[in-house]
């Protein structure tokens, strides 16, 4: 099969996930309470609800509210959320919302992805050794920490002990200082904002001071993850015919393993880091609600516990996009990286 | 068992009176096992029904609580009834499958108290019948040759366990928090939810503010009844040394109240007397032979409503008694009296400090580990089997079914599991541990859907499954005997790991405010009480934070290890 | 000995081939096309060919394992190509088949007895003791003891274990035994003890074998006849020693890649140009043409029927006879060494 016809074929695919995806939400604001909930506030007007009702379709047979409720999804309005304390429109907060989750994530994924390969390879190489001990502890540490819990211990050692002892300490939450700095919100990427168009590297600074933390937290499951699969896939290539011949050819170990092993090891590692990319952001409801991040994890957990539903349901809907996204890119790559691979 | 001379040529049936027996009754306790089996069944459905419907049929008590227990009988007399068929033909597979068929029920009939303890005596007598000798005779030979092959691999597999370190670790971290938590009545010394509200944020060792009131005695008394008055109560009291280890003077209270007005203006007349006596002592006694013995006494008469005894501070044993005497014979104070007496004593000590509300953190992270390896053990066990029937069915048959699975399981697997369960614990409305569980039940199942269901298309290739065909097996039985058996391992291996992965998630769940009800011990609830006192009081969260890292590592620990143990190519060929 | 046992009339198995957006069907493998085949009680019916040519589907397809396409089984005269259910089983008892590699054909997870004992259970024949007492017959038979009945097939070196599919393979008392490759897993020296097995079992059980190879002398070891397959057909069914006549340019092709023992006459195979056409779209007209030194153009239109060129020599050429193919090393050798014995 060609790449092509595979790429349409997994599109194809992914409509009826996209579609159970929509229904089980729809099928959850039922459950949970009144459909008519995601339309309106405690600001809408007694005599304005009627109205909404018969706009929104909900007097219809449930079948049409379901089509309706999808008609609108598409047409983007997803609903009004009053989280964040004025009502707006679910998919403005979205957007509001999105930069700061996206950095963190993609700061966590460079930190663990930069830290997760090295250890990884050192692990294979010196496999059974007292350094392949202790990455293999410390990675399954990494897959068995409560990440809430982490974010605290840390929180607390490197901000408020730090502190005390009169070191220097990180921050201890939020995105940067807000006393000590004005942002001017352009992208809503902090970083790229503060050196494309405030011109203000102070800020710069300040953002990546606070983003350690939190990054550390956010990415130490993924760096569990990616240390162990190029572990084992790096374990798996090291026994290939390939490698003996490339070592019996006189080649170094170095060049053995940075040039021939790595490449091929690499391969389902990638996987794993698109698929755990994904998983980020599930890791980020937790990560965000310690570090007081303005991000999106924050904000659903609070729109959960204030049972605002359409709030609830945008925030499924774009984390199950990005996760099928991710999914799908991760399929094409794989197919890129390893030519052996059929679309079939 | 290797020589043909000790295998007994194949008998009649009728040869054995003693044999013919053993069916007979094997015959009758199936059909009690499938009657109890039933009977739990119905009671669990009338109680859902009940449920559902809002409407009370009131069922036994007893039938509620062994759904799982009730099926489990039930499915296990049914193979029991078919492998009788076997015994009767004195076919030696049917009474070793019977054998281990029996042990299984014991098992079961052994988690279910009072009920279970009697039919899995009747069980013990049955496996006991088996193995006398003109039964064995038809089947321990072939019996024994059976397991060996199956211990020696046993044995082999235990041998690389010992061999590799950390899953030795994990294995005695696994056990002993188990054993923590079933030990939890012993070890704690706080109950979960108490809350001495002295005690606020004390740091660890810390002893407790607050001295706690222990009942020798307890009589509330709401209705009018003629024949308390004048009537005696005693019993016998010991002081040991931990007793006074604990109670600083050895002081006996007595009080007494009125219980609508909460004060102590009640016309009563009760004598409280301690008699230097042992019980065995005492009874045979007339009152006027103890009074020699007496110790001490003191009356309660009307507004003199709190006295106490104190008693030597040191070991012996004595008697206490109370006469209750009606100053006027009116009903009054009988119908509405508080008597209480009590002794103090100090609280233990906090080993790892208390949390904002006085609860001792030592208990809870004990009672914790009960609920929240619960939580493990029931998400793991649902998911696993339904999402491996699910997932075996798909894969071996295939065509339209496995395709409608894989897309559902690719829906549930949009969802970021923390964020679907949040949505379907909502949804539930309930916030409790059940809740907690059902939603992580419905999120995981499809993890093992995926794998069993990818296992069997492999293992559907295999040469061995087209040599079973061909030599006619029906589709079950390549599917039970040869197909599951292959791919179990791999799901050995992640429903070990997903036991640390479902502590953490449950723990996630409820720290973020979708747990159990406030109160409860979880340690997740924990972490969430502490973290606004994170800098005040890091004990709150330092601890229970450990006893997850901890359970969830060793499960890690040995999954990860097992997997290596478990593979194929690593094991002797 | 004449009576048939085996009959195939025009017997294809085409594999879907998916593709596509919608995984249409695009195509199919013709891995058997149009075999029409008879194999006597008794005899060994030896089936060659290059890897890829159709002979495990065929042999596959005769024991139902797989559903044929289109096309006829006849077992003891009895149509069994749409028998489903008890009466498959039932047939399914006289016909056995003995897989490639014995690692994977035995289940790794249980023991050696239930293995082999397996089709007696399911069958009904017998269970427990008796079950046992069959299973060590049959293992004796194959040269195993007692010892071997409680032990994982992982305990067991190749030889052994394609014995213990032998003896699984004939637990039920079959008439007719499919050997699919029984020896290419196996090392020359072991092999040669396989196939005498084979050999006096057949004795003992008057079994007929259905003996597929790619070994070309292994074949003719075991085979009273022979047939050679094509690109999912038969080119050539011999009663003769092949190696001494053979009538289809592509038995020639086949016997002359055979390696000799003796550097003189090594050298001179004669090599098939070209790669064996994909079985997706075979070339129509004879299947051989594209890779044929003898092609003439009726080759290239004209599907060449199977003739009877006396004796039950059937060849699908339509030249069969009239071509010189020359003497063959193989030839020559095997002359040479008869010389030297005499």
């Amino acid at each position: 099969m060609r790449l092509r016809d595979f790429i349409i074929r997994r599109i194809i695919l992914a409509i009826p996930v996209v579609f159970g995806v929509l229904t089980i939400t729809w099928f959850l604001s039922y459950i949970v309470g009144d459909p008519l909930a995601m339309y309106i506030t405690e600001r809408t007007p007694d005599a304005a609800i009627p109205g909404i009702i018969h706009a929104r379709g909900l007097d219809q047979p449930l079948v049409v509210q379901y089509f309706l409720y999808l008609n609108s999804l598409f047409h983007g309005d997803w609903g009004v959320s009053t989280t964040t304390g004025a009502d707006q429109p679910v998919l403005t907060v979205l957007a509001a919302k999105f930069p700061a989750t996206i950095e963190l994530s993609i700061f966590a994924m460079i930190f663990a992805i930069a830290l997760g390969i090295p250890l990884g390879i050192i692990s294979a190489t010196k496999k059974d050794k007292a350094a392949d001990h202790i990455t293999r502890i410390f990675a399954l540490s990494g897959v068995s920490m409560p990440i809430f819990w982490f974010g605290l211990m840390l929180k607390y050692l490197l901000f408020f002990q730090f502190s005390q002892w009169g070191l220097p300490h990180l921050p201890g939450g939020d995105r940067y200082n807000y006393r000590a700095y004005t942002w001017h919100p352009t992208t809503g990427f902090l970083l790229v904002d503060s050196l494309v168009f405030d011109h203000n590297p102070g800020l710069f600074i300040d953002a990546i001071f606070h983003l350690i933390m939190p990054g550390f937290c956010l990415g130490y499951i993924t760096l569990a993850i990616i240390t162990r699969m190029m572990r084992s896939s790096m374990l798996e290539v090291i026994k290939e015919d390939y490698i003996t011949l490339a070592k019996s050819k006189g080649l170094t170990e170095r060049v053995v393993i940075y040039k021939h092993a790595l490449r091929n090891a690499l391969i389902p590692t990638v996987t794993v880091i698109g698929l755990a990319f994904g998983g980020l952001i599930t890791g980020a409801v937790l990560t965000e609600t310690i570090f007081n991040w303005p991000g999106l994890g924050r904000w659903a957990t609070n729109s959960i516990l204030n049972s605002d539903i359409a709030a609830i349901n945008g925030f499924t809907l774009l984390v199950a996009f990005i996760f099928v996204t991710a999914n799908f890119i991760v399929d094409m790559v794989y197919g890129v990286l390893d030519p052996r691979i059929r679309f079939g | 068992m290797d020589s043909d001379s000790q295998i007994p040529v194949f008998q009649d049936e009728g040869s054995s009176s003693l044999s013919s027996m053993f069916g007979t009754i094997q015959i009758v306790f199936v059909m009690i096992s499938l009657l109890v089996g039933g009977i739990i069944l119905l009671g669990n459905l009338a109680y859902f029904i009940e449920e559902l419907l809002g409407m009370t049929l009131v069922p036994p008590a007893f039938l509620g609580n062994w759904a799982i227990q009730g099926l489990l009988i039930l499915v296990l007399a049914l193979f029991l009834l078919r492998t009788n068929a076997g015994v009767m033909e004195r076919v030696p597979d049917a009474f070793s499958s019977s054998f281990y068929l029996n042990l299984f029920m014991i098992v079961v009939y052994l988690t279910m108290g009072t009920l279970g303890l009697a039919m899995a005596s009747i069980v013990v007598i049955q496996l006991i019948l088996m193995l006398l000798p003109g039964v064995r005779y038809y089947w321990w030979v072939e019996f024994v040759e059976d397991t060996k092959p199956r211990v020696k691999e046993t044995r082999f597999t235990l041998h690389l366990v010992r061999k590799s370190p950390l899953v030795v670790v994990g294995i005695a971290i696994i056990v002993f928090m188990v054993s923590v938590a079933l030990a939890a009545p012993m070890l704690a010394t706080y109950k979960g939810e108490d809350m001495v509200f002295k005690d606020v944020r004390l740091p660890p060792g810390s002893p407790s503010n607050d001295i706690k009131l222990n009942y020798l005695y307890y009589l509330n008394q709401r209705t009018y009844d003629p024949t308390i008055m004048p009537q005696y109560k005693y019993e016998e009291l010991t002081i040991t040394s931990k007793y006074l280890e604990t109670v600083e003077i050895p002081r006996i209270f007595i009080g007494v109240s009125d219980l609508d007005t909460k004060t102590d203006a009640v016309s009563v007349n009760v004598t409280f007397r301690v008699y230097n006596l042992t019980q065995a002592q005492y009874e045979p006694m007339t009152p006027a032979e103890r009074l020699s013995y007496l110790y001490a006494n003191v009356s309660v008469v009307d507004q003199n409503l709190l006295q106490y005894i104190t008693l030597p501070d040191k070991e012996g044993v004595y008697v206490w008694e109370l006469q209750f005497i009606a100053a006027y014979k009116t009903t009054t104070w009988s119908a509405n009296t508080r008597v209480v007496l009590a002794y103090y004593s100090n609280y233990p000590i906090h080993i790892w400090g208390t949390d904002n509300y006085g609860g001792d953190i030592y208990s809870r992270i004990i009672w914790a580990s009960q609920q929240d390896l619960r939580i493990a053990l029931s998400v793991v066990l649902v998911a696993l089997s339904s999402g491996a029937v699910i997932g075996a069915v798909s894969g071996y048959y295939g065509g339209k079914l496995d395709e409608l699975v894989m897309r559902v399981t690719d829906i549930f697997f949009a969802f970021p599991g923390l964020v679907l369960a949040m949505a379907i614990v909502m949804a539930l409305g309930v916030r409790s541990l059940t809740t907690i569980s059902i939603a992580l039940m419905i999120t995981w199942w499809p993890t093992y859907a995926r794998l069993v269901r990818g296992q069997v298309l492999s293992e559907r290739e295999k040469l061995y499954i087209e040599a079973a065909r061909s030599s006619g097996a029906s589709d079950s039985r390549i599917l039970f005997s040869h197909i599951l058996p292959n791919t179990i391992q791999p799901v050995i291996v992640q429903a070990t790991m997903d036991f640390g992965s479902v502590i953490l998630v449950a723990a996630g769940l409820s720290f973020i405010g979708f747990g159990p009800p406030v109160g409860t011990s979880e340690w997740g609830m924990m972490i969430a009480r502490g973290q606004n006192y994170i800098l005040s009081s890091p004990w709150m969260t330092l601890y229970p934070g450990l006893a997850i890292l901890v359970t969830a590592l060793a499960f890690n620990l040995v999954g990860d290890g097992i997997r290596d143990i478990l593979d194929p190519k690593l094991r002797r060929r | 000995m004449s009576e048939t046992l085996i009959r195939t009339e025009n017997l294809k198995k085409h594999f879907p081939l998916t593709g596509g957006v919608f995984r249409k069907v695009i195509g199919k493998v013709h891995a058997v096309d149009g075999v029409n085949l008879e194999i006597k009680k008794g005899e060994t019916l030896g089936v060659v060919g290059e890897s890829g040519c159709g002979k495990t589907t065929l042999g596959r397809t005769i024991l139902r394992l797989l559903d044929p396409t289109s096309g006829k089984i006849f077992f003891e005269d009895e149509d069994i190509t749409e028998i489903k259910g008890r009466a498959l089983r039932k047939v399914r008892m006289n016909m056995q088949i003995v897989f490639q590699d014995p690692m994977a054909s035995l289940d790794p997870r249980v023991t050696i007895k239930n293995s082999v004992g397996e089709p007696l259970v399911v069958n009904g024949v017998a269970r427990g003791r008796k079950m046992r007492d069959m299973v060590l017959e049959l293992l004796e038979k194959v040269g195993l003891t007692e010892d071997h009945l409680n032990r994982f097939p992982h305990e067991f070196s190749g030889g052994q274990r394609q014995r213990i599919c032998i003896a699984r393979a004939l637990a039920l008392n079959p008439k007719f035994v499919v050997m699919d490759e029984p020896t290419s897993s196996t090392d020359v020296s072991v092999q040669a003890q396989t196939l005498n097995l084979m050999k006096d079992l057949q004795d003992e059980f008057d079994l007929t074998y259905m003996f597929i190879s790619h070994n070309l002398s292994v074949v003719k070891h075991m085979s009273d006849r022979l047939t050679v397959m094509y690109l999912g057909k038969i080119a050539e069914t011999t009663p003769y020693d092949i190696f001494r006549k053979p009538l289809h340019p592509y038995s020639f092709a086949l016997v002359s890649a055979v390696p000799i023992p003796d550097p003189q006459f090594a050298g001179r195979a004669h090599i098939l140009s070209g790669e064996v056409p994909s079985p997706i779209s075979p070339p129509p007209g004879c299947r051989f043409y594209p890779r044929c030194m003898f092609a003439q153009d009726v080759c290239k239109v004209e599907d060449p029927p199977l003739r009877d060129l006396g004796g039950g020599h059937l060849v699908a050429c339509h030249f069969a006879g009239e071509l010189d193919f020359g003497k063959s090393a193989q030839m020559e050798y095997a002359d040479s060494v008869e010389e030297a014995v005499s």
